[in-house]
Order: structure tokens, then sequence, then C-alpha cells
């Protein structure tokens, strides 16, 4: 086991990762355009949908064979000293709320609540002060959400912790459903739970409450079911702290603390388990501009862990993990930022051919756009007859996602699924090939 | 370990088998409509040369020539969107390999019908017709031919009397080599009007009408 310190120094971008990355990218870069030119639309359609086609079938039998029934956990001996972390910085808007789920949980053993403050400025920590049955830290200055838990956990009296966002509640018996599972397993080092979208209000909060049951619900517990989890939420997780201190803590230079530490989790030998039988709420965001900047924020921390991990991808001493599951989720966000730079590259195409005729003498090219302008646009491709399986095999984890949420499927959620389907993509493809080239020209992530 | 992924593997390439299957039958079906509106086109031709025939040997040439006159509603005249109909049905197509000879079937009938119509002219001094050919390219894309295509069909539906044959300059047949040698053909979209008249590039509507007044 490594010690924390050199753990803290080695997740620091150092410039010949950048250069790594750098040269990987114009490679694909290179590849991208190389394939655009060379190779027909119908061939890479049809490459792409027998890949997704093979991903889906593996998903689906994982969960037909494994994941589709949650074992009956035994009662564990004895429940343990739970300490719930709830860092903050300037959440007066949601804390208090938060801070109420919390003290209203459920648990057959004892917890105590820590929060750290992270500097606020918005008066919430002198509001905090007066706040009763918890313990407040502080850190005078902004450090950082990964440097207020590791504040938090080395107070922390716990066995295990659980750490919440202030803007995320959880339900009356996540700390009961949640602990037993560490108990399955010796190596079980951490537990997720389902995470949902709390109270969604706008389109894109709607369009956000499916995709977090699809991903969350149906894709962590399938996932989970192979001990393939890749990522322990930020907005609720659970870790047994003499693990997380032995492994030195979060990593304060990470854009995405949550998806490294379950890296670091999984290249130890440790377990993450899933546990679906309780949900905690956290707040999503509400405009696209938002969303955006937490999706970029994501993307980028998943681009700088898949370098720092690299070691991982494809290694057999991982088993499936790294064989499947590492390719499959954050690897193949390299094949959304491709294909999206592909789409991107084939429409500039098609605007070019579009303006054209006008270019060429305009009041033809206004009398052509005029008669049946839209013929001829969308002519139904043969391929496409192939994306109908992997589309079946979506919807079913899709009905599967409903379930497991405990929701009826309503007309209400027609409009978000019809976006989440056939638009989204497009956003979290390009929101993917931005992060991409921000990390590739190495600029500055603000927060 | 190995198992969900050899089962994934296995589906995996039953339905891709499954799906070519119904892609065959897809790409089939359309080919096969393209066909039957070809055979539309053969079976119109074949009727003219048939009556031009009758008229060489036991009938008379005012008999073709009444026939030439009524009989002038030619399926060519559709002949650009069937033309852009096999383009795109080729283009979206995977498996069918058909379709370099239903091209080339279209190509010689449309041509065939062209000749036919300069035949009755030299026969029966018609005069009434205003024929245009229309040049475009097969082997790159041609944003502008697509626009032109469209002006004309409009045009066609304004003037009744205004035939339109279109021909590929880049296909590289005999007679449509010919053709484009004749009428000094270099770029697309050209248009000949009435045999003489070339106009090169994209043309509005009533950049046509002007050029087709002048005769």
């Amino acid at each position: 086991m490594e010690s924390g310190k050199k753990e803290y120094r080695r997740s620091t971008i150092h410039i010949p990762e950048r250069k790594e990355l750098a040269i990987i990218g114009m490679i694909l870069v290179a590849l991208a355009v190389f394939v655009f030119l060379s190779i027909s639309y119908q061939i890479i359609f049809i490459g792409y949908t027998i890949l997704t086609l093979f991903i889906f079938s593996a998903y689906l039998i994982m969960w037909l064979e494994g994941a589709r029934t949650e074992p009956i956990l035994p009662e564990p001996k004895k429940y343990p000293h739970v300490t719930v972390v709830v860092p903050s910085f300037n959440t007066g808007d949601t804390i208090f709320e938060c801070l109420a789920a919390c003290k209203k949980m459920e648990y057959s053993g004892t917890f105590d609540i820590i929060v750290v403050d992270d500097g606020s400025t918005d008066g919430s920590y002198e509001k905090l002060k007066n706040e009763k049955g918890i313990t407040l830290l502080r850190n005078e200055k902004n450090r950082g959400k990964a440097s207020a838990l590791n504040y938090a956990i080395r107070h922390a009296k716990g066995e295990i912790v659980a750490c919440i966002d202030s803007d995320t509640y959880p339900q009356k018996d996540a700390l009961q459903k949640a602990v037993k599972h560490f108990y399955e397993d010796d190596k079980v080092a951490s537990v997720v739970v389902f995470v949902c979208v709390s109270r969604p209000k706008t389109l894109l909060q709607r369009i956000q409450e499916i995709e977090y049951w699809i991903s969350f619900g149906f894709f962590f517990r399938t996932i989970a079911s192979i001990d393939g989890l890749y990522v322990t939420p930020g907005p609720t997780a659970f870790y047994r702290k003499d693990v997380l201190l032995s492994l030195g803590g979060f990593d304060e230079q990470n854009l995405t603390e949550d998806m490294e530490i379950a890296l670091r989790l999984q290249k130890n030998g440790y377990k993450i388990r899933a546990c679906h039988e309780t949900q905690v709420f956290t707040e999503v965001p509400a405009t696209l501009r938002k969303l955006f900047r937490q999706r970029l924020r994501w993307y980028r921390g998943g681009v700088m862990n898949i370098l720092k991990y690299i070691d991982l991808f494809f290694n057999p001493k991982y088993g499936q993990f790294g064989l499947f599951i590492l390719p499959t989720t954050l690897g193949s966000g390299f094949f959304a930022a491709l294909f999206m730079a592909w789409t991107l590259m084939s429409w500039s195409r098609g605007v070019f051919d579009w303006l054209a005729p006008f270019a060429a003498n305009l009041p033809a090219g206004i009398a052509a756009a005029a008669t049946n302008w839209g013929e001829g646009l969308l002519v139904f491709q043969s391929s496409w007859i192939l994306g109908i399986f992997s589309l079946s095999i979506w919807t079913y984890f899709l009905v599967k996602s409903f379930e497991i949420s405990n929701t009826e499927p309503q007309p209400r959620h027609m409009l978000p699924l019809v976006l989440l389907m056939w638009v989204y993509p497009f956003f979290i493809g390009f929101t993917f090939l931005m992060a991409y080239l921000h990390e590739l020209f190495g600029m500055r992530y603000s927060w | 370990m190995a198992s969900p992924y050899l089962k994934a593997a296995l589906l995996t390439v039953a339905l891709t088998f499954l799906g070519f299957f119904f892609i065959s039958q897809f790409d089939s079906m359309r080919a096969s409509e393209l066909r039957s509106q070809l055979d539309e086109l053969s079976y119109q031709l074949e009727s003219e040369r048939l009556m031009f025939l009758y008229s060489q040997t036991i009938g008379s040439q005012a008999e073709l020539c009444s026939y030439f006159a009524t009989a002038t509603e030619s399926k060519a005249n559709k002949a650009y969107l069937l033309a852009e109909k096999i383009r795109q049905y080729e283009q979206s197509n995977i498996l069918n390999a058909e379709y370099e000879k239903i091209r080339n079937q279209y190509y010689l009938s449309n041509a065939a019908l062209y000749l036919n119509l300069r035949l009755a002219e030299k026969y029966c001094a018609q005069n009434s017709h205003t024929t245009i050919l229309f040049f475009y390219k097969i082997k790159q894309s041609c944003p502008e031919c697509a626009a032109q295509g469209k002006i004309l069909d409009a045009l066609r539906e304004k003037h009744p009397n205004l035939r339109v044959f279109a021909f590929p300059h880049d296909a590289d047949l005999p007679f449509l080599n010919a053709l484009v040698r004749r009428h000094g053909i270099t770029q697309v979209p050209a248009l000949v009007i009435d045999d003489k008249t070339v106009l090169f590039g994209l043309q509005a509507d009533w950049q046509i009408e002007a050029a087709f007044d002048k005769d």
C-alpha cells in the first residue's frame, strides 16, 4: 500500500503526462480525419453499431445472470459507529435541509455529523454555528472539497464515514441499508447508494432525472455485481475510514476526487458495493450553462484519471474491471468525442453542401430551396436496421431503470425521454469533446 | 469469467446476422422498386420503337407523327427525380450489387427516349417542344445539380411542352461521352437548350426561360 504523501505527489498533473496526452490527442485527431476521409459513413456506422451491440449485450447478460436479483444480506453482528461528513462551501440555501435529512436518519448503531465549512463567504458558516447536533470544522481559506473531506475524516470517530454533499438529502434508512453491505466481504471498502435527482423542475432536470436512474440505477447495479464500479459518486458514498486513511485520503489535486478514490480502491484490490434499497436525492443543474460546467468538470476529471490510471486499462490483472468496465465506461468517452468530432465534420460538410447552391447563384438557390426543401434530406439508411437491436436492448435497460427507481412510466416522462435519447447525447458528446480539448491544451480549471 | 462475454459475443453475432438478413431484404425491395420504374421507361421506349418500325414498314409517317404528338407525356419527364432516387437508394444501400446495372440501364433508356424524340422532330417537323439536356455528375456530390434538378422540375410543371433529359457527364458510357463531347460539357451543372444554347452553372428559372424564349 502506498503512503498518502506519495499518492498526493503523483496526483498533480506533470508535464510528461500532458505531452503524452497531447500525442495521444494528435494521433486520435489524425485518425479521425483519416477515417472521415477514407471510409464511408455506412462502414463507420455499422462498426460503431456492432460494437455498441456487443457492449449492450454484455451488460444485458450481466444483468440477467446476476444484478437482476439483489442478494438478501444477513444482519451484521454489530452496527458500527458512523460519522457523516458534509463539506460545505457557500451552500447556505441547501445545507440546512441536508442536515435535517441526515439527522432524521434511523440507524441501529450510533452516528455523528461533521460539517466542514470550506471558507464560505455567504454567511452560512455563521448560521451553521447555531446548528445543534453537529460538529463544525472550518477551513479559513477555500481549499476544495477533497481537502475539506480529508480534514473531516481525520477528525471522524466512526469506523465508517458517510460523505454526503451539502445539496443531497438521504432517505431515512440510508445508513441502515448501506452499512450492511460492508460486511458482505472483508475487502469491501466503499458502498455507494442510488443517487436520484431531487425535485426536478426544469426540462433539463427532468432529463437528468431519467439519466440518473439509468446510470446510477441500472448500470451501477450491473457494474457493481461484477465489482467494477469506477466512481463512488460525490453526492453520497460510504467508506471504511481506516482504508481511506491508509490510502492517503482523497486526492486534493483532482477535479473528480470521487472517481479518483474509486480507481485507487480498485487498484489496491478493494471492493465497492452498490446498495439500491435506499435512495439519496441530489440537486442537479437547472440550466444548460450550469450543466455544461458541471459535466466539463466531470469529463475533464475523467480524462485526467484515465491518464493517471491508464495502466489499469486492458490489464488482465484487474479482470473484468480492467478489460471490460473501464474501456466501455470511461474509455467510451473517447469514442463519444471521436464520433462527435466526426459528426461535426460531416455536418459542416452538409452545411457547406446546403450553402453551395446559394453561393453559385443566389436567386436560383432560393428558388430551389423553396421547392420541396425537405425532400431527400433524410433517406432511410439500410444500416439503421442494425441500430434497432441496440435500441431494443437499451429500451430494456430503460424499463429496468424505471423499476429500480420504483417509478411508473408516465406521459410526463415522454418528452424528457425523447430528448434524452436523441438530443442529449449530442450535448454529452460535445461536452466530452470540449473537456478533451481543454485537457489537451492544458487550460486551467477554475471552480 | 469469459462466459458472459462469450454469450454477449454470440448474441451480437446472431443479431448482426439477423440484421443483415433484414438489410438484404430491404435493399432488394428498394432495388426492385427502381427496377419496376425502369421497366416502365423501357416499356415506353419499346412501344415507340415498335411504332417507328410500323411506320417504316406497313404504316405511314402520318401515323407515326400523330403517335408522337399524343404520346409524348413521357416518363422521361420525371427523369431527374428517378436519377435522384437511384442515387439516394444506392448511397443508403449496403448489400445489393445491382445498382451499377440499374444506373446504366437508366442512362441507356433515357438516352434512347431522347433520341426517339429527336427522330420524331426530324421526321415530323414537330417544333412545339422545348428540350433541355441537363448534365450533372455522379462521382462526386453536387449540391448545385440537386438544386438545378428541383428548379427544372418546377419549370416543367409550368411549361407543359418542356422536356428535360438528365444525363451524368462522368458515367463513362460511349453514348454519353459522345453527347458530352458534342456539346462541349466541361463543368456541371450544364443545360443544353434545344440543342443550341449551352448554359454552365446553376441557373434560375427565369434565366432558363430567357434562354428558350430566344429560340
